[in-house]
């Protein structure tokens, strides 16, 4: 048992303990294993399923509904071309064609020093830089074929460390702890709220009576 | 409207700023006042009636009044407040924006927002592909936290409220409310089927729920701050206050431009040099795309129309997500058509049978028809299939699918093959496109 | 009976017509009762509607006008106008149907599903002539296994979501899901898992098309060749209504029918899936008698002269009671009946026993006041001890899974978890025999459950049910018996069920196949009962007649019973080969199930008809005419040998089944049969057809049979008494006195362990040894301990433990952790290989055995 590091583990357990019901965490726990193995291990899915109430099928049924998620593995990098309307308008078909001919995959395949993974993927929400790529969704863009040459060369070599973390990790700002309301004492403080509210309500009500007298 | 820098810039305002998304630059810039001002002086009805006043349509695509939903909230013990910052509709890109550059801002209208409605707790879906934003936005709600605007007691007002920021994982249906709402379930992004799932009776763990678009959110402050009646004082009619437009395509500036709603029309936002900056090299808009990739096109005798809601409905389409789309006149119209059909398919969630189906079968005819193999025939049975997906191809259009991205799809096939027919039958004559 | 049960009616436009409907109910079945079938294929009446498949599209009116809404999920609502016949309607059904069939591959004349298919049919009647769609298809690898017994081919899958609801919401088994997105949504289980569920066949009954199969019926028979009987299932007591499928002389299918009151369609996969063993070479087709050492096959009349010789030299040597009757619970109401006959009127002996699991006794079951199972499903409090209800009484286990979700308040004694806890508002971790001496002598315990009980249902038990049965295998029946008294004493006013969960158990009972009784409920002088029989065995020359039952693997004591076997004769009447047959003087083939007409009785006493499919294999006979030829080669009158005829006798004779007839059983007025003893009172009748979807159960050949009863129409027959209303009423027993010791509750000082043995699905019987793909999955024996006993031990979790049982028996068996078991017991779970049942320790109040690593 134990797909996840003790540490890993941890987080995990604080992602669960921020919803009111633990299946909510599914999706930022697979992000987490994502984190911690690249892609989502059929070991890291059955431990999802035992911290979310949930069986392992339902953890894969639900996890291969998003792109984002990989039960199989992945490149170091996933390079996402952009080819819908913004960016195809822009050249983004034909900087697809150009990227599988420099990275010799096509949209799909990883290269085989498991580096690169390439994608066609839909909008980026970047189209004022279209065509757009994203690796790792860091966002770059406008590119042309020459600048995407250019930015695998950099990520190749390193450059780019800082900036585009190896595929998995996601959010590198964590939440900070301690600080959850209790949903118990929220509830209670809406009832009362509640209360006073029907209470401004009747005396309005009174008040308007009272002035149509 | 002739002085355009006299319209306030109501959520752009910071953009362009010196670590805009920092809490310093916020405070600032009189960040959080308005969170002060409600939770200190105001009641959450009162919070509501301005926003009412304000008569804010949401920024989302449906354009529904902001106030007006949180009016049909059910009364319950438990009531949430869920954000949606998803943007995926293609073109789009200003819930993007806000996000990475003023996460403060939505922070703050969610949390009034969540006094205003009661809500238990709120939470932020953002796109998962978001990282800088989900990092910059996690930022703010831990230096919210730091700085007492959320948690327990903000500000001494004996009001408390938990934000959690909720990451998603790539699925463009996610942005339909309902289907976000189960996702944030943990489950597979289906959408809901109505009725009863209509959020505010029926959302989030079965309870009342109120969903908002972040840049519905991000207005709220400064209503809150200026009052309903400033923002509705802004504007045409229904259409008030300022909205981000998010232009791409083939202008010369493609970019988010916040402008007073209803006063430009397309062309001064294509033409401006402030905006669009005119048609890339010199050329003619062929047709546009009004308001995302799920509304109907338009031809450039539609340019003078105002961005209002009610005119661009009134014309049949859109304003949706306020995503403008300008295709010059070298733009194969089949192509374009086909990569929007392309994406509904990769899209669909697959529920309903017209939607999976037939839009997976759309996409292959207009692959066909783009890449030479098309048959004259193709065309109608095009139109005879949207015609299934929504029976009589009108606007707003009718559907035989649980949520509207069904109907979504023939928009932009539709739309191609009744306005640029000629061009199919070129593809299908020449066996191939034209434009290569 | 009245028309003011139910609630004010609906009013609703169809097609211009108005009809009333019943609030909450959907368009799509409020126009069915008005004679308007709208198409589907998601939609399933026992399932909650989701409304995916669009195929049910109709014209709605609603505040802005008429749109398209799905009929399946839309509730009907005063005033509402519909339209199922516009062209609108028409050319959306029709986009459905075009849609679905984009990427269903045209694979119909090899398809398992081809001529009972949803889609083809309605393809044919509502579709568009030819298909317009000349792209590729979707391509998936072709079937894959999902389970030992469930195939699917993905191409064919519609995405009903008729198979993933079922596992999870009707079987709360969520083992398979939805994967993937769009049109590459596919039906997956885990990738290294399966849909390991006592369900699963159901996925195949409800799947609209081809998709899911079912490995045992591929390719056996095609649809448009099937013939079907209806039935009841007799792999438990529960009886679940069935359909028997037979092609050309062999039984090919068993498909589920949509019984109201007793399965909702359901069936679980032993049941469902037993057929498998009637084709097998397990089976035994020939008489046989032993000559010196050899069995060796003779003629019938061979096989009787030897019994008959057997009965006369026992009686003339030993006296009558030399001769015994173990087994039988597996027979019909008509060869019980005649068997009993036959030992205690011909022969003279009153030792039957036909409840080998030593559940509770019949006295008990006689003199509490039954509920129905509907009854139970609506009670105001159900209170559930017993083993564990899906492993005994599967289909059970959904309709309480089902009754939970509606509001039926549960509340389980079980000292182990069981399927039930997560139903249960309350677990109370407690023996049956520390619950039953609480009850007898007060104390937190009872009080605790009193108050439990009293928090829904009335102070004396009003409109409480109690669900009692055998939860630990290694406890004498008393414990059983005190528990189930001390309940009836405490809450006079509550009505029960028993779990005794062997076929035609209750049957037995009422036709006094167990000790103490006769025929009809009436008692007799107390006799042994099996294990007592088989001690008796060991020590004087006995004739045992073993009827459908083998001891050796059920019943405790082992040893015990090999050298009862050895020393007596041992005549074998039963279908299939078993350790005991090995044992046998004379082997008498038993007609199958499927092979003879009948009835059998269920749990709540609810008599109904068995279906004959196909002729018996081989030489095998009916049950009761072996009965019938044993008679009369003892020069008795052998009687009637028509089932009929001895249901007509039964019923003549026997105040119990007064009114019963066998001719009303399968008709119109009584599709689900009727339960014994009659009432007097009127009722209100229900009548065929019973409209139900014919596409909820797309196989079966006469879909009208099932659902919801529907009142009769007439006037003349609304009030009419039921057939038993005059008869005189069954005679009332007295509920025995029952004393628990506290031996039973006792913990042993010297570590030993006290013993609890529970039972699965699986279980290795002779039958399902015969079934070649039911029986991998029969589970290995192992015992589970409280972990902190596990430590003690000095054993690991999984690891071979040996367990010591009073008398020396040493047995090697896997031991596993569970938290949730308390110190202080071993739970032991019978399965394949080790064999804990020789562990038990007869005629003491609890077994104890040590524990000791391997
Ligand atoms: C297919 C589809 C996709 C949508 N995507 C988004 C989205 O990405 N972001 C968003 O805010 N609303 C989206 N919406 C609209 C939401 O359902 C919802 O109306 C909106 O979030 C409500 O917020 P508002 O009232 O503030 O606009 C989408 C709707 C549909 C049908
Ligand atoms: S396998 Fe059959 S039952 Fe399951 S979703 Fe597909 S078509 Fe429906
Ligand atoms: S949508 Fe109604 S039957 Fe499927």
């Amino acid at each position: 048992m134990g797909a996840f590091s003790p540490e890993m583990r941890e987080r995990a357990e604080s992602l669960v303990a921020l919803y009111p019901e633990r299946r909510s965490a599914l999706i930022p726990l697979c992000h987490l294993a994502q984190e911690e193995a690249g892609y989502l291990t059929q070991p890291f899915m059955e431990e999802i399923a035992e911290l979310t109430g949930t069986t392992p099928a339902e953890v894969y049924g639900t996890a291969s509904f998003y792109d984002m998620l990989h039960t199989e593995p992945v490149g170091k990098y996933l390079v996402g071309v952009c080819t819908n309307i913004a960016c195809l308008l822009q050249g983004g078909g034909e900087l697809l064609e150009h990227a599988e001919q420099a990275l010799g995959v096509a949209a799909g395949g990883t290269t085989d020093d498991e580096m690169f993974t390439l994608e066609e993927v839909e909008c980026v929400a970047h189209c004022d830089k279209a065509p757009a790529v994203q690796v790792n969704y860091r966002f770059f863009g406008p590119l042309t074929g020459e600048s995407f040459d250019n930015l695998i060369a950099k990520l190749r070599a390193g450059e780019y460390d800082g900036v585009v973390p190896p595929h998995g990790t996601l959010v590198r700002v964590r939440r900070e702890n301690g600080i959850e309301v209790p949903l118990e004492e929220v509830f209670a403080e809406r009832r009362e709220m509640d209360r006073a509210k029907a209470e401004r309500k009747a005396a309005a009500e009174a008040a308007k009576a009272k002035e149509g007298n | 409207m002739e002085q355009a820098n006299q319209v306030p810039k109501i959520v752009t305002s910071r953009i362009g700023l010196d670590e805009s998304w920092g809490i310093k630059t916020y405070l600032a810039t009189g960040g959080y006042t308005a969170l002060r001002k409600a939770l200190t002086s105001m009641t959450p009805e009162q919070v509501a009636d301005e926003v009412s006043k304000s008569n804010l349509l949401g920024r989302g695509g449906a354009g529904f009044e902001v106030g007006r939903k949180w009016s049909m909230l059910k009364p319950a013990p438990v009531r949430y407040l869920v954000v949606n910052g998803d943007e995926s509709e293609p073109a789009t890109f200003k819930d993007h924006m806000l996000i990475e550059n003023d996460p403060h801002q939505i922070v703050e209208g969610t949390l009034i927002s969540a006094y205003a409605v009661g809500a238990a707790r709120a939470f932020i879906f953002v796109r998962g592909e978001f990282a800088l934003g989900l990092e910059r936005l996690q930022a703010a709600v831990n230096e919210a936290y730091a700085y007492g605007a959320i948690g327990r007691n903000i500000f001494g007002s004996g009001f408390s409220v938990d934000l959690v920021v909720h990451p998603g994982a790539g699925a463009y249906i996610c942005g339909e409310e309902t289907a976000l709402l189960e996702s944030l379930e943990g489950k597979r992004g289906n959408p809901r089927i109505k009725p009863p799932y209509f959020p505010a009776v029926m959302g989030l763990y079965g309870e009342p729920t109120i969903v908002n678009n972040v840049e519905s959110m991000s207005n709220i402050p400064w209503i809150v701050n200026n009052g309903g009646a400033s923002f509705a004082a802004l504007g045409v009619g229904r259409s008030t206050g300022t909205r981000i437009f998010a232009l791409a395509g083939h202008v010369n500036r493609p970019g988010n431009y916040e402008v007073e709603m209803a006063k430009l029309t397309f062309r001064d936002l294509v033409d401006r040099p402030e905006y669009g900056g005119g048609m890339r090299l010199g050329r003619q808009v062929k047709a546009f795309i009004p308001g995302g990739v799920s509304a109907p096109w338009f031809g450039p005798d539609q340019l003078d129309m105002p961005l209002s809601q009610d005119d661009v409905a009134k014309a049949g389409s859109m304003l949706g997500s306020g995503s403008i789309v300008m295709m010059d006149d070298h733009t194969c119209m089949v192509r374009a058509a086909w990569r929007i059909a392309k994406f509904f398919w990769r899209e669909s969630c697959g529920q309903c049978t017209p939607c999976r189906e037939g839009s997976g079968w759309i996409e292959k005819m207009m692959r066909r028809i783009e890449l030479g193999s098309g048959r004259e025939s193709d065309l109608d049975l095009l139109m005879d299939a949207c015609d299934n997906i929504a029976p009589g191809l009108t606007w707003p259009p009718q559907q035989t699918t649980i949520c509207v991205l069904g109907p979504s799809i023939p928009s932009s096939v539709a739309s191609a093959i009744r306005m640029f027919r000629d061009e199919f039958l070129v593809h299908i004559k020449e066996g191939g496109c034209p434009y290569e | 009976m009245s028309n003011a049960e139910t609630p004010a009616g609906v009013h609703i436009t169809l097609d211009g017509v108005e009809i009333e409907a019943k609030p909450g109910e959907p368009i799509i079945e409020a126009a069915e009762r008005a004679g308007t079938f709208i198409p589907r294929f998601c939609y399933h009446p026992r399932m909650r509607a989701v409304g995916v498949c669009r195929m049910c599209l109709v014209e709605v009116s609603g505040p802005r006008g008429f749109s398209l809404q799905p009929s399946c999920y839309l509730q009907v609502a005063e005033g509402m106008q519909v339209i199922t016949n516009s062209e609108k309607v028409k050319k959306a059904q029709d986009g459905v149907l075009e849609f679905l069939l984009v990427n269903h591959p045209l694979d119909c004349p090899v398809c398992d599903k081809g001529g009972e298919c949803p889609l083809q049919d309605q393809t044919l009647a509502y579709g568009p002539g030819e298909s317009r769609f000349v792209e590729e298809k979707r391509h998936w690898e072709k079937p894959i296994e999902i389970s030992k017994l469930v195939l699917l081919d993905r191409e064919r899958c519609i995405q009903c979501d008729r198979c993933v609801r079922f596992a999870n919401e009707v079987a709360s088994d969520p083992f398979i899901d939805f994967a993937g997105r769009g049109d590459h949504t596919e039906v997956s289980t885990f990738p290294d898992g399966e849909f390991a569920s006592y369900f699963s066949g159901n996925t195949v009954q409800i799947c609209p098309v081809g998709a899911l199969t079912a490995r045992p019926y591929r390719f056996k028979a095609r649809p448009w060749d099937l013939e079907e009987a209806e039935s009841t299932c007799t792999a438990c007591s529960l009886g679940c209504r069935m359909a028997v499928q037979f092609s050309r002389s062999e039984v090919t299918r068993f498909v589920g029918i949509d019984s109201e009151v007793v399965n909702h369609s359901w069936l679980c996969d032993l049941g469902r899936f037993s057929y498998e063993a009637l084709d097998s070479d397990k089976r035994l087709t020939e008489p046989k008698v032993r000559y010196r050492s050899e069995m060796a096959e003779v003629s019938w009349r061979d096989a009787m002269a030897r019994v008959g010789s057997h009965i006369r030299s026992f009686t003339a040597g030993h006296g009558a009671g030399s001769i015994a009757f173990l087994g039988g619970a597996g027979f019909t109401n008509e060869g019980l009946y005649s068997f009993v006959k036959l030992a205690k009127t011909a022969i003279g002996t009153d030792l039957f026993d036909a409840d080998l699991d030593g559940g509770v006794p019949a006295s008990v079951v006689f003199a509490s006041p039954r509920a129905t199972l509907t009854e139970a499903l609506a009670a105001k409090v159900l209170v559930v001890a017993s083993a564990d209800v899906r492993e005994e009484l599967p289909v059970l286990f959904l309709r309480l899974n089902d009754a939970v979700k509606k509001g039926l308040r549960i509340i389980e004694i079980s000292e182990v978890e069981t399927s039930i806890s997560p139903l249960a508002v309350e677990r109370l971790p407690l023996s049956a025999a520390r619950v039953a001496l609480a009850l007898q002598s007060g104390g937190p315990d009872a009080e605790h459950l009193g108050a439990l009980v009293a928090a829904s249902a009335g102070e004396e038990g009003e409109g409480a049910v109690f669900l009692l049965g055998k939860s630990n295998f290694a406890d004498p029946s008393t414990v059983y018996a005190s528990l189930a008294a001390a309940t009836a004493k405490k809450w006079p006013a509550a009505k029960f069920l028993f779990a005794n969960s062997r076929a035609n158990i209750f049957g037995a009972m009422d036709l006094g196949a167990v000790p103490g009784w006769l025929p009809g409920r009436v008692a007799t002088a107390p006799s042994d009962d099996a294990g007592q029989i088989i001690a008796r065995a060991a020590d004087e020359p006995m004739l045992l007649f073993l009827l459908g039952v083998d001891p050796l693997a059920e019943l405790p004591d082992t040893a015990l019973v090999r050298s009862a076997l050895d020393n007596s004769t041992v005549v074998v009447i039963d279908s299939f080969d078993s350790a005991a047959a090995a044992y046998a003087d004379v082997v008498l083939p038993v007609a199958a199930y499927g092979e003879s007409a009948g009835t059998t009785t269920n749990f709540e006493g609810r008599v109904t008809r068995l279906g004959q499919a196909v002729v018996p294999k081989g030489q095998s006979k009916p049950d009761f005419l072996i009965a019938a030829e044993i008679a009369r080669e003892l020069g008795m009158p052998s009687g009637p040998t028509a089932p009929e005829a001895i249901l007509a006798e039964m019923s003549r004779e026997l105040p119990l089944y007064r009114g019963l007839a066998y001719a009303d059983l399968a008709s119109n007025r009584y599709p689900d049969g009727l339960v014994v003893p009659l009432e007097r009172k009127a009722v209100s009748i229900s009548a065929r057809p019973r409209k139900l979807d014919p596409i909820a159960t797309p196989g079966l050949i006469a879909p009208y049979h099932q659902g919801p009863a529907k009142p009769f129409a007439s006037e003349a027959e609304a009030g009419k008494a039921e057939p038993g209303a005059d008869s005189p009423k069954s005679p009332r027993v007295q509920l025995p006195e029952f004393a628990i010791d506290p031996a039973a509750v006792s913990v042993a000082a010297d570590g030993r362990l006290r013993l609890l043995l529970t039972r699965r699905l699986y279980r290795p019987t002779a039958q399902l040894a015969a079934a070649p793909i039911l029986s991998q999955l029969t589970a290995k024996a192992e015992i589970r301990v409280a972990p902190s006993t596990l430590e003690a031990i000095g054993a690991s979790d999984g690891s071979e433990v040996k367990l010591i049982g009073d008398h020396g028996t040493e047995v090697l068996v896997v031991a596993k952790s569970d938290k949730s078991l308390p110190d202080g017991v071993v739970q032991g779970r019978l399965g394949d290989g080790a064999n804990l049942l020789q562990l038990v320790r007869t005629g003491t109040w609890a077994t104890y055995v040590k524990v000791g690593s391997n």
